[in-house]
């Protein structure tokens, strides 16, 4: 990657955010004015969201990712990055919400990309299907009338952007810093091999934390085998070169352990390992995620509580000042 | 100096150990008077509770004093025994809560103990008037004050003494700021407790010279030291030893330099005055020097210091008596002067005198307080000599004015009175001394005496003679008295025609009386000398114990050697009896005449005195006390209090405000510069996050690749 | 490569991880942009999970990259503290604006030191 390249392309994508947070204030945005203000930085974001994906995909030495794929991609990319401007653009918080969704939904649809497919689908049922309308109904709760707006689309607040200069130089620099940080670096064929070996290897043995599941998978390959037991040097199983697992089964015969080769295709799904993952290696994690969401929910019966005991409060005395 | 005493060797005797109830009973008391006052009893428990200790002590002093043979040490439990590297003297402290009982211990307890018995028994009723409010209060005051003086005379170490000693002052504190709300009680008390201290840090160097010296704080290890001839080497630190302790000696006793503090204490109740202030905590000094008698001879010049101030003392407090109004001040100052006598006893060498004084004033002095205590309790506070006349022809009071006679009497060592004896003993040992200046503070001494009859009987002769009339006082200005007195100050400002003494009842007529008799008994002992030529009751007492080693001692570079002194050409026994009784019965014609036949004359005698300019000054100076407190207050007081400006100032404006104040106000304006940023705006503090973040970030990446590259 | 290995293992994707890491910053950043931008708290609130957004696709892509559920199952944890975080941030921002009737962050400001 060439960093001077980099920072350039997210100057440009910068300079078309800072040109739409801008021509968004005031009543800018009714005039042709501001149209043509948001064209130019609808055009520049554009311009500069796809620079830099040039600059980074040609940063990759080697890619034997599917062609379909990237471009499925990408066009996730455009989807999550302009909702996400939208979400921070729009004078509608409700449409802000909306886009959000959009940013959601077009992120479950990279996690698939990604093959974390039970993430992506969680990530569509608790966040745009929970989370989104939490705030849509607070959204409504917490509506400004019509008279705020004083005849504009939305209140103040709502319109004008707050130092959107300061903002967009401090994201600027963020960009920056982490592309520089994250691509910088030596991406080589020979260390995209090393990660893959290494990942199968973590698979392989995250399976064998799990001895009747991996009884399982043996038997598909032996019949007869009724347990796997501990090699000699005290492994449940040895990794192959070719990513194949070997493991010494016991015969239900009762005849010597003899040693099987799993192929990789045994290894368990997605899905099976997060659960796995989840209940082996993180189970203390997962107690206290618990933990947190009954805290939240005590939490947020408390307030609730405490709201409706200051109205009850509040009203009377309103009604004697 | 010959290093040969023969000071009596102890027993150990730990089967007396029930002579440590006396020091343990008063102290039960103050915690059950304690309890009542938490409690808020109305009745007499404390008093009674109180009365019943203290008598349970004299009695337990009087079986000791029927079971003494000699002198003992009754160890009761270890208190402090400290011991380091190979022990023995200079290496140990022991300090334990044992008794030292020889016949000075027994003759001061005896009338402690019988005194405080009989005062308390006079305060139930004189103090009622506080029943429910202070009177818990004041007895729990009295209970502490008998523990701590117990444990000053019965103590066998100097620790013990002075943990009474500390303890006395803390309980005349009390009870002289026993009227807290008022102001010049508060004062007083203050003034006497911060007076003692000056006093005590001598007492406390002094014990902490003769532990340096002698390596023990014990009286017997003290006193073998001195009986094997250990003070021999004088060295400074040695000989310094003496003035240390006359120092606290002189703070407790209220001698010159550290005497003003006496007569405030006044504003505590009377029967406070009458038992700390006149007959006990006072001749604590008295009991510290003749305990120590011996350490007094480690300088040749430290007992004529004490008798040189005794005599200066003694003077001065006559002369200041003398033109007083108010009786209680009189008496105080008068005690003050037969302090200085007793001292001036010690110093020209009779402990014997000096001890027997001691004994003789405890009655009479007490006696005359405490009429003055029914005066007053009855009067409404009245005090003021010139508003009260007559009182003996007033029903009710006949007894109190009779025994304030008695009193009187034997203030002014009337012949043939027991305070004639034992002034008697001090002044002939003055007169008869060797030393050319004992002989002059002798003579002093006698016409001081004159000096003491005319001021008591100015006293008696305005109060109790002459035509009836007296004016109440004003309720506020002294003392107590509240409840039963609601009648007579309704009527206030007490005219005569309205206004009804309270004539005082039982419990202190019965005192009184036994208290007069009390000062005719304590004179029997001289009779034995005088008519009989033996060594009487009291000369044995002394005669056993430490103090009369060390005057024998005092005798030997001291006392003429002549077998018979002369004085005014007469056997000096003799002479001494001649003048002092003239003294005495001309101080009192004089007040007779001044006081009673013509009182008028005493008005013109002043105003004459007053219109001459060589002499004016005179009564001046002695109504105002020779400006003592004056001089106090602008050599002590005035610096102290310009110092303490100066430095408060420093404090303030330096300490705090240029280093604390100075310091603190650095991140005050680290903070001013910095708050802009707080400004409340949520986005402000997102915006300073970000950045901070952005700059780690860009440092980190920025060093890890130019590792990379 | 072996064939045998599932697709998740076939292909090690570095276009596409370094597509997503590339998003993933610039949504952070956006989330980031956003929050200091807007007025309105819950859009505020919004933009933070626009930032979680982020950092879950980071994690996504890096599990990814070393073939490791963790990062999923750190995206889980994400979900259940975002979760978390709308119920009781959004009941706050009711009470706060039941209290001064608007969503204006700058409303608050008299909390600050100066």
């Amino acid at each position: 990657m060439v960093p001077i390249l980099f920072y350039a392309a997210c100057a440009v994508a910068s300079a078309g955010l800072l040109l739409l947070l801008m021509s968004s204030g005031g009543n800018a945005g009714h005039d042709g004015q501001g149209r043509a203000m948001r064209a130019v930085a609808t055009v520049l974001g554009l311009a500069g969201i796809a620079w830099i994906l040039v600059v980074i995909v040609q940063a990759i030495p080697v890619t034997n990712d599917s062609l379909g794929q990237v471009g499925l991609m990408i066009l996730c990319a455009f989807i999550s990055i302009g909702s996400a401007v939208r979400v921070i653009t729009h004078h509608r918080p409700v449409f802000c919400a909306l886009y959000f969704v959009l940013v959601v939904v077009s992120g479950a649809a990279m996690y698939v990309l990604l093959s974390a497919e039970f993430v992506a689908f969680s990530l569509i049922i608790v966040y745009a299907g929970a989370i989104l309308i939490t705030y849509l109904f607070v959204l409504m709760l917490a509506q400004q009338s019509p008279a705020d707006t004083k005849g504009a689309d939305a209140v103040d607040y709502d319109r004008v952007a707050r130092e959107p200069a300061g903002a967009v130089i401090a994201g600027f620099v963020l960009v920056a810093v982490l592309g520089g940080s994250i691509f910088g670096g030596n991406h080589t064929t020979a260390r995209a091999a090393a990660d893959q070996a290494l990942a199968v290897r973590g698979a392989w043995n995250d399976l064998a934390r799990m001895p009747r599941f991996l009884t399982e998978q043996a038997r598909r390959v032996d019949a007869s085998a009724i347990a796997v037991v501990r090699q000699p040097d005290g492994q449940m199983l040895t990794v192959q070169p070719d990513f194949s697992a070997a493991v010494t089964v016991a015969h239900a015969d009762g005849s010597a352990p003899s040693t099987i080769i799993l192929p990789p295709a045994l290894l368990p799904d997605n899905t099976s390992r997060v659960g796995m993952a989840l209940v082996t290696k993180f189970p203390v994690s997962l107690e206290l995620a618990g933990v947190i969401l009954l805290m939240a929910m005590l939490g947020a019966v408390v307030l609730a509580r405490r709201q409706s005991e200051a109205t009850a409060h509040d009203t009377p005395r309103e009604h004697n000042s | 100096m010959n290093g040969e005493l023969s000071i009596p060797q102890v027993v150990i005797a730990p089967e007396l150990a029930w002579v440590g109830l006396a020091i343990l009973l008063p102290l039960l008391s103050a915690v059950v008077c304690a309890i009542c006052g938490a409690l808020r009893v109305k009745n007499k428990l404390p008093a009674i509770v109180t009365a019943l200790a203290l008598a349970i002590s004299f009695v337990i002093i009087v079986q000791a004093y029927f079971a003494y043979s000699g002198p003992v040490q009754v160890p009761i439990f270890q208190w402090m025994t400290f011991q380091w590297g190979a022990g023995g003297p200079f290496h140990s402290f022991t300090a334990n809560c044992s008794l030292y009982i020889d016949s000075l211990t027994l003759y001061w307890m005896l009338f402690v103990t019988g005194l405080g018995t009989l005062i308390t028994i006079y305060a139930s009723e004189y103090m009622e008037g506080d029943r429910g409010s202070g009177y818990s209060r004041f007895f729990f005051g009295i209970s502490i004050f008998l523990f701590a003086m117990s444990a000053l005379v019965l103590g066998d170490n100097l620790a013990m003494l002075y943990l009474g000693w500390e303890g006395v002052g803390l309980a005349s504190y009390l009870l002289i700021g026993y009227n807290y709300d008022r102001p010049s009680a508060v004062a007083a008390a203050k003034k006497a407790f911060i007076m003692n201290r000056v006093g005590d840090l001598g007492l406390a160097l002094g014990i902490f010279m003769l532990w340096a010296n002698y390596g023990t704080i014990q009286y017997s290890e003290l006193f073998a030291a001195m009986n094997s001839g250990g003070q021999s080497a004088v060295d400074w630190h040695i000989s310094v030893i003496p003035f240390l302790l006359m120092l606290g000696a002189f703070g407790k006793s209220a001698q010159i330099p550290l005497f003003t503090w006496l007569p405030d204490a006044m504003e505590g109740p009377t029967p406070v005055s009458a038992l700390i202030h006149a007959a006990t905590m006072v001749t604590a000094g008295v009991y510290l020097i003749a305990r120590l008698y011996p350490f007094f001879e480690l300088h040749p010049e430290a007992l004529a210091t004490v008798a040189w101030i005794g005599c200066a003392t003694a003077l001065l407090a006559a002369t200041i008596g003398m033109a007083q109004y108010d009786i209680k001040r009189v008496f105080a100052y008068s005690t003050i002067s037969q302090l200085g006598y007793m001292f001036l006893g010690l110093g020209v060498g009779t402990t014997f005198g000096a001890c027997y004084h001691t004994l003789t004033h405890a009655f009479f002095k007490a006696l005359l307080f405490l009429t003055a205590g029914a005066i007053m309790h009855g009067f409404a506070g009245q005090l003021d000599l010139r508003k009260l006349s007559g009182l003996r022809h007033v029903a009710g009071w006949r007894i109190v004015s009779w025994t304030m006679f008695v009193g009187c009497l034997w203030l002014s060592a009337f012949p043939y009175t027991a305070a004639f004896f034992s002034k008697d003993a001090i002044l002939l040992q003055a007169l008869t001394s060797a030393r050319a200046d004992f002989r002059f503070l002798g003579w002093m001494g006698l016409f001081t005496a004159a000096l003491t009859a005319y001021y008591t009987f100015r006293v008696w002769f305005r109060v109790c003679a002459g035509p009836v009339h007296f004016e109440a006082g004003s309720e506020g200005h002294h003392d107590h008295d509240d409840g039963h007195h609601a009648q007579d100050r309704r009527d206030a400002p007490g005219t005569h025609a309205t206004f009804h003494p309270h004539a005082p009842r039982w419990a202190i007529n019965g005192v009184l009386l036994i208290l007069a008799i009390g000062a005719l008994a304590v004179g029997l002992p001289a009779y034995k000398t005088v008519f009989m030529h033996e060594d009487n009751w009291a000369q044995q007492m002394i005669a056993h114990s430490s103090a009369y080693e060390g005057a024998g001692l005092a005798d030997a570079h001291g006392h003429s050697d002549a077998p018979t002194p002369t004085m005014l050409g007469m056997d000096a026994h003799t002479g001494l009896t001649v003048v002092g009784s003239t003294a005495s019965v001309g101080g009192i014609l004089v007040a007779w005449f001044f006081h009673l036949r013509s009182r008028k004359s005493a008005d013109q005698l002043r105003a004459a005195l007053l219109r001459r300019w060589w002499l004016g000054w005179i009564p001046t100076a002695m109504e105002h006390k020779w400006y003592v407190d004056q001089i106090y207050h602008a050599l002590f007081r005035l610096p102290m209090w310009i110092g303490a400006q100066i430095l408060n100032f420093g404090d303030r404006h330096f300490l705090d405000g240029v280093l604390v104040d100075g310091i603190a106000k650095i991140p005050l304006a680290l903070g001013r510069v910095f708050r802009p940023l707080y400004s409340g705006a949520l986005q402000g503090y997102a915006v300073t996050m970000a950045g901070g973040v952005a700059l780690v970030l860009a440092w980190a990446s920025w060093v890890w690749l130019r590792g990379v590259h | 490569m072996s064939e045998a290995l599932s697709s998740a293992f076939t292909i090690a994707a570095p276009t596409q991880i370094s597509i997503a890491l590339a998003i993933s910053a610039i949504l952070f950043s956006l989330g980031l942009i956003g929050f200091l931008c807007r007025r309105n708290l819950i859009i505020m609130f919004l933009c933070t999970e626009l930032m979680f957004q982020g950092a879950a696709l980071a994690m996504i892509a890096f599990a990814r990259m070393r073939m490791d559920v963790s990062g999923q199952v750190f995206v889980i944890f994400i979900l259940t503290v975002a979760a978390a975080e709308a119920a009781l941030a959004l009941g706050l921002v009711v009470l706060l604006y039941r209290r001064r009737e608007t969503l204006n962050s700058e409303a608050w400001a008299d909390l600050g030191e100066s």
